[in-house]
């Protein structure tokens, strides 16, 4: 289940000699590492698309670690981030959080601790990931559908049967059988429940009930 | 023919008074015959000068007889006729040689009688004004004088000694001769009509007069001409009116008669009556030598000229400097500085003499006596001051090598047992680091003639240390004589000692405040211990994990401990930094060379993370020409530290992009070394800059306000200043100026 070989550790420290010495240590932890000496550097060279989790320390001349992070969510790259610093004010540490960190470590850090949080990043990023991948889908089988079988999509989703939904439309009830089968093939579903998860997690709107 | 004529006459004269002429055998007459009274003063004067002449000039037997016609007094013609009968009587027996007619009137009464009067004498005369009142036509034989009565030459003095003067008032009386008068005046002052106001105030009664006199502006130039009788009928003698005039006025009066000038006028161009009086005496004297006289009537011996009154001149305030040259000023009041001047200054220059003598024989005693108290005052007072000053007195002879002392000076450095104290001995009480130096001190004072203060440490005679301090002077000694240094010493251990404590509590102050200073950088300092350690654990972890392996590498091993032995290093500078700064220090007594580049490499160290977390840029311009200082490294971190704290703060509300600090070193001109701090923060109330660097000032809300105060007395101890601007632009600028290190030190 967990490949760590898999994900890659992006390590952002403007001091070197700490950089050096977390990328050997996480590498000897058999991690993938790509490490950077500015979240300058970092914006410019990284692959928002790998896999992996970020670890930055907040404390970098220019831009520091919380603005590096509010940049990667301005532009939508949603890498799970650590943050690490050396002075552990507990204001910072709160609005790391809020802002979505996955953890805040006090420099030192012990290995076991940065290891933990590094594996919780990496299993939410594939969490993410998945997440992400199967929204596209059903993104994309939505956007094969005809307006007529989306307008019936809708009323499916809401709980309408057969019969009712023919009634709305003024049609027949066999026409509407007929498009619910295509939508159900299109979307590769097999069930209404099914059907309903998808168009959930794609944020369809199901038909408006007043009606009824 | 005419000489001939009066020999005959001459003759003729004798042989008819030769029985008078038998009872004053060989006497000369003379007969003085005047047209007024006898009392009048010119008559009076020209008398008395005729007469003295004619004494000195004939002294043997001369007979002078003096007849007054009184015609102002008696003007109706049967005076005249009655006055010449009796006349005719009076010296029918009387041969008189020379006849002087003294006015016009009485030349007139001869000449008119001169068959049956006075017979054979010869005829002089004087006259007063123009001749017009005889006519012109005088026998060849008659001579004598005119005494001048021009009125313009007087109205020109008058005018020199009142140039402002716009009126002229002329005064006259009532008589025929007054009347006679005012018509030659009229005719003769024409002239002046345009120059200035002319009035005539003639034939008013006496009262009038003097009460219109009375009346006229100070400037006014009043002209009197002469009143023998006034509106009112009443006589007078001129001089007398004169008097009353001049008494009345309130404008200075001239007049034309030197008989007035005694009687209040100012002055006038005039003739002298006492002159005419000699005149015509010396001409009557050489008439009766027998002399042939021509042509002498007009001529006069003195001329007119310029009189005026001194006294006059002073009671109407009218300047001397401004009389016309050659007049002649009567009645000066000579002081009598000028009348015994020789005299005064030879008895003055006695007394002053003998004054002197007395003074200088006094002085000579007092100060010979002052002289002895002074000395013997002297030697207590300061043998008191030294005592109560707790000073010792010293001298040092250069050539006998002596060293003198007294007083306090003993019980100090217990000299004063020692028979005989030599400069060795002192120097021998003297704690043994600061001996070479005063050796130096002494020697260099010998020569350049000043001991400037000098401390240090003597050991008293109970073995414990004393501070002293000591100055002095070369004595003056006649040349040729070798130098004594005379000086004061004084025990100065309590208040070195407070010095001392002054400085432990200055020193627990600036620890006080570099301790709470780095309170507030304690997140920095953190996060620059923080660093390294991470690094450290960070390497020793991944060794562990390599070393874990089937088949470890080494080299990577032997890298990873290298790596951390360096960190384990840089950690340990900081702490050492670190460590002199919180650690309270002992009072330091020699300063270090310092470096204040590298002190501020130091400084940017320590705060680094707190500049990245504050967003604050720095930047650092350092002059690679710095000139070391003396000092004391961690105090001058400490000033740096705080300036910088400061500078945070200030800069904790401006924008991210406007929050930057520049630091810069810089030579100064006067051979300082410069070091400033300069923000883009809002700058300093313009309230607070004046004590901005007094305690318990502050900006802060938590602030306690020693920080600046502390690095105020920081920079001042080491010999330098602190200050603190506005920038022209935006934010505040502190800086720090230090004396730089001598090239030898």
């Amino acid at each position: 289940m967990m490949n760590p070989t898999a994900s890659t550790v992006f390590l952002v420290d403007d001091d070197p000699r700490v950089v050096a010495a977390l990328a050997r240590l996480l590498r000897a932890a058999d991690f993938e590492v790509r490490s950077f000496s500015s979240a300058e550097e970092f914006l410019r060279k990284h692959d928002a698309s790998a896999p992996g989790c970020a670890v930055l320390d907040i404390a970098m001349s220019r831009m520091n670690g919380l603005e590096l992070q509010r940049t990667l969510a301005d532009a939508g790259c949603e890498r799970p981030i650590i943050f690490l610093t050396a002075r552990g004010d507990i204001p910072m540490s709160v609005q790391a959080m809020k802002t979505g960190a996955v953890d805040f470590l006090v420099k030192p850090v012990s290995e076991e601790k940065l290891l933990a949080a590094i594996r919780l990043a990496h299993d939410k990023d594939r969490a993410d990931r998945l997440a992400r991948a199967a929204l596209a889908d059903v993104k994309a089988r939505l956007a094969t559908l005809t307006p007529r079988e989306d307008e019936i999509l809708r009323f499916v989703i809401a709980g309408f049967l057969n019969k009712q939904i023919a009634s709305e439309l003024g049609t027949a009830e066999k026409t509407v059988k007929a498009h619910r089968g295509r939508v159900m093939r299109k979307m590769g579903v097999r069930s209404v429940a099914d059907l309903m998860r998808a168009t959930m997690r794609a944020g369809i709107a199901p038909a408006n009930t007043t009606h009824l | 023919m005419r000489a001939l004529w009066l020999i005959l006459c001459g003759v003729l004269a004798l042989a008819l008074c030769a029985p008078a002429a038998t009872a004053s055998e060989g006497s000369k007459r003379v007969l003085l015959l005047f047209e007024s009274e006898s009392n009048l003063p010119a008559s009076t004067i020209m008398e008395t000068s005729i007469r003295e002449t004619l004494r000195t000039r004939s002294p043997g037997g001369l007979i002078i007889y003096s007849e007054y016609l009184d015609l102002d007094r008696f003007p109706e013609p049967t005076h005249g006729a009655r006055e010449a009968s009796f006349l005719g009587e009076k010296y029918a027996d009387t041969a008189i040689d020379v006849a002087i007619a003294i006015g016009p009137r009485a030349l007139d009464f001869i000449l008119k009688r001169r068959a049956n009067l006075f017979k054979g004498a010869s005829l002089l005369f004087i006259t007063i004004g123009a001749l017009d009142t005889v006519g012109h036509d005088l026998p060849a034989d008659v001579h004598g004088f005119t005494i001048h009565t021009d009125l313009a030459p007087t109205v020109e003095l008058a005018l020199r000694l009142q140039p402002t003067a716009r009126r002229l008032v002329v005064v006259s009386g009532d008589s025929l001769q007054d009347r006679a008068w005012e018509a030659r005046a009229r005719q003769e002052l024409n002239s002046y009509k345009n120059q200035l106001e002319l009035t005539y105030l003639s034939g008013l009664p006496m009262a009038d007069l003097l009460h219109q006199v009375g009346m006229l502006p100070r400037d006014a130039i009043v002209l009197y001409l002469t009143i023998y009788k006034d509106g009112a009928g009443q006589l007078f003698r001129p001089v007398d009116a004169a008097k009353m005039l001049s008494d009345s006025s309130s404008a200075p009066v001239y007049g034309v008669y030197d008989t007035l000038l005694a009687m209040g006028i100012v002055g006038g161009h005039m003739d002298s009556f006492a002159a005419m009086g000699r005149a015509a005496g010396e001409l009557a004297g050489r008439v009766l030598a027998g002399e042939h006289v021509t042509k002498d009537r007009t001529s006069s011996v003195d001329g007119p000229a310029d009189y005026v009154n001194w006294l006059q001149l002073q009671r109407w305030n009218l300047d001397e400097a401004r009389l016309p040259p050659g007049t002649i000023v009567r009645f000066k009041t000579l002081s009598p500085w000028v009348q015994y001047r020789p005299q005064i200054v030879a008895i003055l220059g006695m007394v002053a003499f003998q004054t002197l003598l007395l003074a200088a024989i006094l002085i000579l005693a007092i100060r010979q006596r002052r002289a002895k108290r002074a000395v013997m005052e002297s030697e207590e007072r300061m043998a008191l001051a030294a005592e109560s000053a707790n000073l010792g007195l010293w001298h040092w002879d250069a050539a006998s090598r002596e060293f003198w002392t007294a007083n306090i000076f003993g019980p100090i450095i217990a000299l004063a047992a020692e028979e005989s104290p030599s400069f060795e001995s002192f120097l021998a009480r003297i704690h043994a680091d600061d001996r070479p130096s005063i050796r130096r001190e002494f020697e260099e004072a010998m020569t350049s003639g000043e001991l400037h203060q000098i401390e240090f440490r003597a050991i008293a005679p109970d073995g414990t240390v004393r501070w002293v301090a000591a100055a002095g002077r070369l004595a003056q000694r006649p040349a040729g004589r070798k130098a004594r240094l005379t000086g004061i010493v004084a025990d100065i251990t309590r208040r070195k000692l407070a010095e001392v404590e002054v400085a432990e509590q200055r020193g627990q102050l600036a620890h006080l405040t570099r301790v709470a200073m780095l309170g507030e950088l304690s997140g920095a300092l953190a996060h620059e211990l923080g660093q390294p350690l991470t690094a450290i654990l960070s390497n020793a972890q991944a060794a562990q994990r390599f070393l874990a392996k089937e088949t470890p590498d080494i080299a990577e091993v032997r890298s990873i401990i290298a790596d951390i032995i360096f960190d384990d290093m840089r950690a340990g500078e900081m702490i050492q930094q670190l460590r002199a700064l919180f650690k309270k220090h002992e009072i330091e007594r020699e300063f270090e060379l310092v470096d204040l580049n590298r002190t501020v490499a130091e400084v940017q160290k320590i705060v680094h993370s707190e500049l990245v977390a504050r967003n604050v840029s720095l930047i650092t311009h350092l002059s690679p020409h710095l000139a070391q200082i003396r000092g004391r490294r961690v105090q001058l971190q400490q000033v740096y530290l705080n300036l910088i704290v400061n500078a945070f703060d200030a800069l904790q509300d401006q924008k991210v992009d406007d929050r930057t600090l520049t630091i810069s070193t810089a030579p100064r001109e006067n051979g300082e070394v410069q070091v400033s701090f300069e923000d883009t923060g809002p700058g300093i109330a313009p309230e607070m800059l004046d004590n901005l660097f007094e305690p318990f000032v502050t900006s802060k809300p938590l602030g306690l306000g020693l920080g600046l105060s502390v690095c105020q007395s920081i920079i001042r101890a080491h010999g330098g200043r602190l200050w603190a601007s506005n920038n022209p632009g935006e934010g505040a600028t502190f800086s720090i100026a230090l004396p730089r290190a001598l090239a030898a030190e």
